[in-house]
């Protein structure tokens, strides 16, 4: 038969017979398989592509994330460092205060023998070296804690809070960067420059420290209402010096130790600004002291990577059916990730046993000190944002 | 001759038979598809093996930043990060089949940022070195303009800088032979995409942190890597310095000097 060169046949004769003929069947059967496999093979690529990018993003919100909480804990194992001086030097002056107080008494007793005729005048003496003795220690231990803890650690504890957090902010978005995410700020002009429609769309990052209540409102309890009664840095209020006839009062007030017995340290508990919250409640005629320890500061910080533009480069086989794209190798896909890190502290407690008995000063770990960050899972912050939604406003508007 | 002759025409003719059709097809189609199905298995293995590398370096390096914190000192890896690590990479080599080993390399670093700098240089100021060693006047000036600040603070700025958060890290990397059937340049082309811009350069994937000894460095070594079919996934951690060793600050000192007389060892104690 023949299957060409027959006009008798005519051109569509033509095509018919050879499509009725099995000859050349084969290479069709190649041209769609190939094209077949061809596309898988794209697929193929651009989910490894996809796949990596991800992986990319992923990283950029994982180290972001843990990065903020590092310092956090880096900053909360300074507070607790503070603590630890706050305690050396409130401690001295309450063994100072103590010693005052016992002296008092015995000048008030010296003071009223001295109205003893004759030897009077010696028991006035002593009672002046006794008030003399009582108000120097007395105010030497309110100096020091004043002048330590008041105005020089409380603001350096302020600093490191402050400070740390700060840095975690530059800190997660410096790593962002590194790791291909563009921090906010890298909206700049020279992106523009690469970017013919003048508008890059990077990876950006978003930091969201929660709860910033408690991170930046330290409490450094002052005298209030609500006082922790059981606080190892607690004494009572002194009022003999107050109430003393002592004409060495005045020196006494100058010096500010009044003030300093209420100084009390920064805590890590959540609660309120008196500190650590201590409920108590009566059980059976049983009185029982609860400390509220529930959440340490602070809280996890939330961090989010997108891409809006992410390009993926893909195989050139995709461009087949994007032939008018002037990308036409590659895809832009909007990809987002999430990652959450917390900064795990010890209880940053106020004082360090084993500091008064080992004298390298060495603070046990986990005593206090101890804080560390890790990452966590992103529903365990939305978890705790349901119990306190209030504080989210507080760190979008922060950050 | 006549019974080759009969071969051949026995040949072609089956050849222009419909069975010979289907058989070509499937000769030309088999590989094809057979390619296309180890290549993907292939390249998801690949990226499954990364990222199962990926997690444990990063479990690594967290472990190694603890122990930088515990030791203090910045040998890494430890022996111990290497047996914890070793332990969880396992895993890995499950996915290379047992016929790839896992190797572990670390150094650690001390990352400079603002805070170092500043205290750095009041631990300098304190210590009397502000102005540098050279100068015998300015370090006398040092000296005594550390003295009065160590004297008015207590000597508490220097033990507050002594504890301060030092921004240390440590790196771990991690390389691992991940057998494939694919050449070494395909290999390559999958692992090391070119990454622009972003202060990271061309860096591997599966890092946890940019690597900071600059890019072409470590393209030099992932090409070198890949090349012999190994992937590597490096990972900085950062560590925490949690347990300082304080100095003493002279409410310390006045406390251990009252201890120590018999007539104030009550007043402290």
């Amino acid at each position: 038969m023949e299957m060409t060169g027959n006009k008798e046949w005519g051109t569509g004769n033509v095509l018919l017979g050879r499509l009725a003929s099995e000859r050349g069947s084969v290479g069709v059967v190649m041209a769609l398989v190939i094209f077949v496999v061809m596309g898988m093979m794209t697929m193929t690529w651009n989910t490894a592509q996809l796949s990596k990018a991800k992986m990319r993003l992923q990283n950029a919100a994982d180290s972001a994330a843990l990065a903020h909480a590092v310092w956090q804990a880096r900053g909360m194992n300074a507070v607790q460092n503070i603590n630890d001086e706050m305690y050396e030097a409130l401690s001295l002056s309450v063994k100072l205060r103590n010693f005052a107080r016992i002296m008092e008494p015995i000048a008030l007793g010296f003071d009223a023998a001295s109205n003893i005729p004759f030897v009077g005048i010696i028991f006035k003496g002593l009672a002046i070296a006794m008030h003399t003795i009582a108000v120097l220690a007395g105010g030497t231990g309110g100096w020091l804690a004043t002048r330590i803890c008041k105005y020089f650690l409380k603001w350096i504890a302020m600093f490191y809070v402050y400070g740390s957090s700060i840095l975690g902010v530059v800190n997660a978005q410096k790593l962002a960067s590194q790791n291909e995410a563009d921090p906010l700020a890298a909206c700049s002009p020279s992106s523009s420059v690469t970017d013919p429609d003048g508008w890059h769309l990077g990876i950006y990052s978003i930091g969201v420290s929660w709860p910033v209540k408690d991170t930046f409102l330290l409490p450094l309890a002052e005298s209030g209402k609500d006082e922790v009664k059981k606080a190892p840095w607690k004494s009572d209020k002194i009022s003999i010096f107050e109430n003393s006839i002592s004409p060495w009062k005045q020196i006494y007030k100058f010096t500010g130790a009044g003030d300093a017995w209420d100084i009390k340290p920064y805590v890590s508990k959540r609660g309120d600004k008196e500190g650590i919250k201590v409920e108590t409640k009566k059980q059976g005629g049983k009185e029982t002291t609860k400390v509220d320890d529930q959440g340490v500061l602070p809280g996890p910080t939330f961090w989010i990577a997108f891409k809006l533009g992410q390009n993926i480069e893909t195989l050139p086989l995709d461009g087949f059916f994007n032939s008018g794209d002037k990308d036409r190798w590659t895809h832009k896909l909007p990809m987002f990730a999430i990652a959450a890190g917390q900064c795990i502290t010890g209880d940053v407690v106020p004082h360090s046993k084993k500091s008064e008995e080992d004298k390298t000063n060495q603070r046990p770990a986990g005593f206090g000190a101890g804080a560390t960050a890790k990452l966590v899972p992103v529903s365990q912050v939305f978890y705790d944002i349901a119990k306190g939604a209030g504080y989210v406003v507080d760190a979008i508007v922060y950050h | 001759m006549k019974g080759e002759s009969d071969i051949l025409k026995a040949i072609k003719r089956r050849l222009c038979g419909e069975r010979a059709t289907v058989m070509l097809e499937f000769a030309f189609v088999a590989p094809l598809v057979l390619i296309v199905a180890i290549y993907s298995a292939d390249t998801m293995r690949i990226l499954r093996t990364e990222q199962q590398l990926e997690i444990a370096t990063r479990l690594a390096a967290d472990v190694e930043a603890h122990m930088a914190n515990y030791y203090g000192n910045g040998k890494t890896p430890s022996s111990a990060t290497k047996n914890v690590a070793k332990r969880y990479l396992v895993d890995v080599a499950h996915v290379v089949e047992n016929v790839g080993d896992v190797y572990i390399k670390g150094d650690s670093y001390v990352l400079k940022n603002l805070l170092s700098v500043a205290v750095d240089w009041i631990n300098r100021f304190m210590k009397g070195q502000a102005f540098g060693d050279d100068n015998l006047f300015l370090k006398l000036i040092g000296k005594i303009l550390g003295g009065i600040m160590n004297f008015v603070t207590f000597r508490t700025v220097n033990y507050i800088t002594d504890v301060v958060p030092h921004d240390r890290a440590v790196k771990i990397s991690t390389a691992v032979y991940i057998p494939t059937i694919l050449p070494s340049a395909a290999y390559a082309a999958i692992s090391l995409p070119k990454r622009g811009g972003g202060g990271g350069g061309r860096i591997g994937v599966g890092q946890f942190a940019p690597d900071l000894e600059g890019g072409k460095a470590a393209t030099a070594w992932n090409l070198k890597l890949n090349a012999k079919k190994r992937h590597r996934v490096y990972c900085y951690m950062p560590v925490i310095d949690s347990v300082p060793v304080a100095p003493e600050t002279y409410v310390r000192k006045f406390k251990s000097w009252c201890a120590k007389h018999p007539l104030l060892k009550g007043l402290v104690n």
